[in-house]
């Protein structure tokens, strides 16, 4: 291979290579192929999702269906009870139904013997009413003439006490009219006696101030007979040598 | 009869006064409604993830679920409320709901009168179209106004509740935080819509059929709230929760009160449930928010009977189809590292990346069965293979985001640093994919292998059981094929047509000529952590109608062993020809061990080793050292600087015996201006100098040149 050829091939090959680099792309295919395994991962997300979920509620369902018929067992027992009650039930009636009729003829003949006898009792209670009524009569009557006659007394009472009172009054104006009498006797005495009272101070006072002019003029009357004494003294001293 | 008219007064008195009472009364009875408040009473739950517990026994005492149901029967019965909501993120990751595919979620929701639920990001997880299958035919409502099927949402996105004559609308927005499955994405053509918009379009909607108040649930964060509560002036009251972590300004915040008199509650705890009294009148206001714990409280409520029957069926149907998936497992914890690894190892891939959390981190031991791998993951979506160039890979690293990533170890990949235009196998959860598209804002071209993580981890303990062997340095070890290719070129043709007696016109050629030239590079790399061999053939070649300016063909085969990151001997042997032979076919070689130098921008190479001409015509060889420099810098995003460096200085005795000295060197620089990943235009000054000592010569050559580049980068596996 000539020089030249050799750098014509090395030119193709870089033009080649650097055609290859700048026209990199992703071609149709690969876009679809990434769709379609991310369309795969959301629909294999969703779908672990709903088959988890409808794991559960198929769990939930049978765990409700066996509940279900837990109760409808139940419902059946209970339906026989309900029947067997009521045949039960019918039996009670009918035998109720007996014992009523038998309660109500016995009622009726029951019925029958108390209209007499309330017959009877009315009757009584009639006389009795009766017999009551003319005693009330008599004690009312009665009641009356006494009450008339505690009332004269009454009146003839109150006449003499109302006379004593009228006296009594009379009494205590006159006890009233000594007591002011006395009262005022009183006060004058009271009054003569203050006056007598300061009269007495005063004298007292005047006791106690001559007792004091005395006591002085006996210790002025001392002194001076203790001077003359002393003088006296002296001079019998003087005329003794 | 004297009498007669005093009875008539006091008859006509009462009249009067019992026709003022009435009138009075009515007055009232018909005037209230403009004055009074209402009472309104909410129980609502947040972030429930579907806590049910697997075991039956006691269930009644020791399942969360049922405690809290118990609490709202008790709730229902002693203190009463008027409607039940739940905020979100009620259907993931818990054991039984997972299995159920939120089925039992739905069923507490239905049985215990939840009016509706706001559809969240981990609800998400379950998948939209089982979301949208266990709605259907449902009293409780799956509300988002945001996600939407062909512009259509795909819930429903109010509900209007009718309290003591006044008509409440309640409108649900979703987190767009939420990832929707590929699946979903592909097939059901499901996105997130706007949701100012759409929140305004359904309170017009719920004003119009004559809504007097308007509550939002929300599971946006704080800051979107009061956006919308800035903007939607209908909304009188936003409930939070679900996606919400509730923090304003990083503080958890429970209520913020708003000065237009509405409010903005946000449901932080989870483990129990909310009581939040509300008082309607022209507006909502919050009378009081309370949070009770779920205790243990007696019922005989049928609708409680027939939801805990249900339950132990669910719980039965589990533990039926717990089948065994390895008998004897190995005594190992796993991690989300190990996970990542596994994925690396199944994939071949260089990069594992999984979201952090993603595996609960467990020691598994004995018999491994179906629930235990169920409690282990928690990630429902697509392992995704794809690739990312270096730069992209530092991003992902800088970003501090909640990925555990494998593979990549303080910017290096297989002990090597990340070259910001070489391209790293990625294997990661579908999650991973989205939060790196986000951070990356571009979108990545990926291959799904419609496997999630669980169904990888169940594969590998069926099969391998890498995930239990804890150490995954062989990963490392595994070879790889890099092939990069490099051409650029030139043509230049002039055609020249004139009479005989014409004279050139100035500055004009004189003759037709045709140039045309080519460069090109192609690096074939077989390494691994400890070994690296590349073969580089390369081709510069210009002609310029019969003669040769540039003819050479250069092959190279280096091999590099790597005991640490930085230092590495290595062996090369080269040999220069020429690719159109002239009179015979001259072939240098040149053999060289040396040792390698490695940062992040530049290596070096310095060896020594012979070279000989070894036909046309044969020569003695020469011993020598060869040096060897090359650095690459990115200016800007586009352009890059790069830096080359080949030298070989050679010292031998001539016939007189004495030393000759001889120095080959070639210098390029070069500017490149990236278009597309591909191609590129570069600006390249090249510099060779051939230097003699006895006697004292040498040979220069320099040669600009402006190219289109074209650059590939395969790696085969």
């Amino acid at each position: 291979m000539s020089g030249t050829s050799c750098i014509k091939l090395l030119i193709c090959i870089s033009l080649l290579l650097a055609v290859s680099c700048t026209t990199v792309s992703i071609s149709p295919d690969v876009n679809v192929n990434e769709h379609l395994k991310a369309e795969n991962r959301i629909m294999k997300k969703t779908l672990t999702l709903v088959v988890r979920e409808n794991s559960v509620l198929k769990d939930e369902n049978i765990q409700y269906k066996s509940e279900n018929s837990g109760l409808k067992t139940r419902n059946k027992l209970l339906v026989s009870e309900m029947e067997s009650l009521k045949k039960k039930h019918e039996q009670d009636v009918a035998l109720l139904n007996e014992k009523y009729e038998n309660l109500n003829k016995k009622n009726i003949i029951l019925e029958q013997e108390s209209s007499l006898k309330i017959q009877e009792l009315n009757a009584m209670n009639k006389a009795l009413e009766e017999k009551m009524t003319g005693e009330m009569t008599k004690l009312n009557e009665n009641i009356r003439k006494q009450e008339e006659t505690f009332n004269k007394e009454r009146a003839s009472i109150e006449t003499a006490f109302s006379a004593k009172e009228l006296e009594y009054q009379k009494q205590i104006a006159q006890l009233k009219n000594d007591k002011i009498t006395v009262n005022m006797e009183l006060e004058s005495i009271k009054t003569r006696l203050a006056e007598s009272d300061t009269n007495l101070k005063s004298v007292k006072e005047d006791l106690q101030r001559k007792e004091a002019f005395i006591k002085e003029q006996n210790e002025k009357i001392n002194s001076m007979n203790s001077t003359v004494n002393k003088n006296d003294s002296a001079e019998i001293k003087t005329v003794a040598p | 009869m004297r009498h007669q008219p005093d009875i008539l007064n006091n008859r006509s008195k009462r009249l009067l006064l019992v026709i003022i009472f009435f009138s009075t009364a009515l007055q009232l009875f018909l005037l209230s409604p403009l004055y009074a408040e209402t009472k309104f009473t909410l129980l609502l739950t947040s972030n429930l993830q579907g806590r049910f517990s697997t075991e039956k026994e006691n269930q009644d005492d020791t399942d969360p679920m049922l405690l809290l149901a118990q609490s709202i029967i008790k709730e229902r019965n002693k203190s009463g409320f008027d409607l039940y909501l739940d905020l979100g993120n009620a259907f993931y990751p818990g054991t039984l709901s997972r299995y159920s595919y939120g089925s039992i979620m739905m069923d507490f929701f239905s049985y215990f009168k939840c009016e509706a639920t706001l559809v969240s990001s981990r609800d998400i997880s379950i998948g939209l179209s089982n979301l949208e299958f266990l709605s259907q035919g449902k009293t409780t409502k799956m509300l988002s106004a945001n996600i939407t099927k062909d512009n259509q949402p795909v819930f429903t996105p109010y509900t209007v509740i009718k309290h003591s004559g006044k008509k409440i609308g309640i409108i649900g927005v979703s987190s767009s935080d939420g990832l929707i499955d590929i699946a979903d994405k592909r097939i059901l053509n499901i996105s997130f819509s706007e949701y100012r918009e759409s929140i305004k379009e359904k309170a017009e909607i719920l004003k119009k059929e004559g809504c007097d108040n308007l509550i939002l649930l929300s599971g946006l964060s704080y800051r979107n709230n009061l956006e919308l509560m800035r903007d939607i002036p209908e909304v009188n009251l936003i409930i939070s929760g679900g996606d919400s972590t509730g923090s304003l300004f990083s503080i958890p915040s429970s209520r913020v009160d708003l000065q237009w008199g509405r409010s903005i509650i946000t449901l932080l705890q989870n483990d129990g449930y909310y009581r939040l009294d509300l008082a309607l009148g022209d507006g909502i206001s919050v009378t009081a928010l309370n949070f009770s714990k779920p205790s243990r409280y007696a019922t005989s409520d049928p609708e409680y009977d027939e939801f805990t029957n249900r339950l132990s069926i669910w719980k039965d149907n589990y533990k039926e189809e717990n089948y065994l998936i390895a008998e004897n497992v190995p005594a190992s914890v796993i991690t989300d590292e190990t996970a990542a690894n596994m994925l690396r190892h199944r994939h071949r891939s260089e990069i594992g990346i999984i979201e952090k959390y993603s595996i609960l981190t467990q020691k598994l031991s004995g018999p491994l069965y179906y629930s235990a791998l169920m409690t282990l993951v928690n990630d429902d979506y697509p392992v995704f293979k794809y690739r990312l160039t270096g730069a992209d890979l530092k991003k992902i690293e800088e970003s501090g985001s909640d990925l555990v990533i494998t593979g990549l170890d303080k910017g290096r990949v297989q002990s090597y640093p990340v070259a910001d235009k070489q391209t790293y196998s990625i294997c990661s959860t579908q999650f991973a994919y989205d939060r790196i598209s986000r951070i990356l804002r571009k979108h990545v071209e990926y291959s799904n292998t419609w496997n999630t993580l669980q169904d990888e981890i169940e594969d590998d303990l069926k099969t391998e059981m890498n995930l239990t062997s804890g150490n995954f340095d062989y990963l490392e070890d595994r070879f790889r094929i890099l092939v990069d290719i490099s051409l650029s070129g030139f043509y230049d043709k002039s055609v020249i047509e004139r009479d005989d007696n014409i004279e050139t016109p100035p500055g004009q050629p004189e003759e037709s000529y045709l140039r045309w030239g080519m460069e090109g590079t192609a690096n074939l790399t077989i390494y691994n952590r400890d070994h690296q061999l590349k073969f580089t053939p390369y081709v510069y070649y210009i002609k310029q109608d019969d003669e040769y300016l540039q003819n050479l063909l250069r092959g190279t085969l280096l091999y590099t062993y790597s005991p640490n990151s930085y230092v590495r001997p290595y062996h090369k042997s080269q040999i220069d020809t020429i690719l159109v032979e002239v009179e015979g076919r001259p072939v240098l070689a040149r053999e060289t061990v040396g040792v390698s130098l490695y940062t992040e921008r530049v290596s070096g190479k310095i060896g020594t080793g012979f070279e000989k001409q070894i036909q046309d015509p044969e020569t003695p060889g020469v011993y020598g050292i060869e040096a060897l420099l090359d650095a690459s810098l990115p200016l800007t995003d586009v352009m890059t600087y790069t830096f080359k460096l080949d030298s070989f200085i050679s010292r031998t005795r001539n016939s007189s015996s004495s030393v000759e000295l001889e120095a080959r060197t070639e210098i390029s620089n070069a500017l490149s201006y990236k278009i597309n990943s591909m191609l590129g235009v570069s600006m390249r000054y090249k510099w060779f100098r051939l230097y003699a000592s006895d006697p004292r010569e040498s040979y220069k050559y320099s040669q600009t040149l402006l190219s289109v580049d074209l650059n590939t980068d395969f790696k085969l596996f």
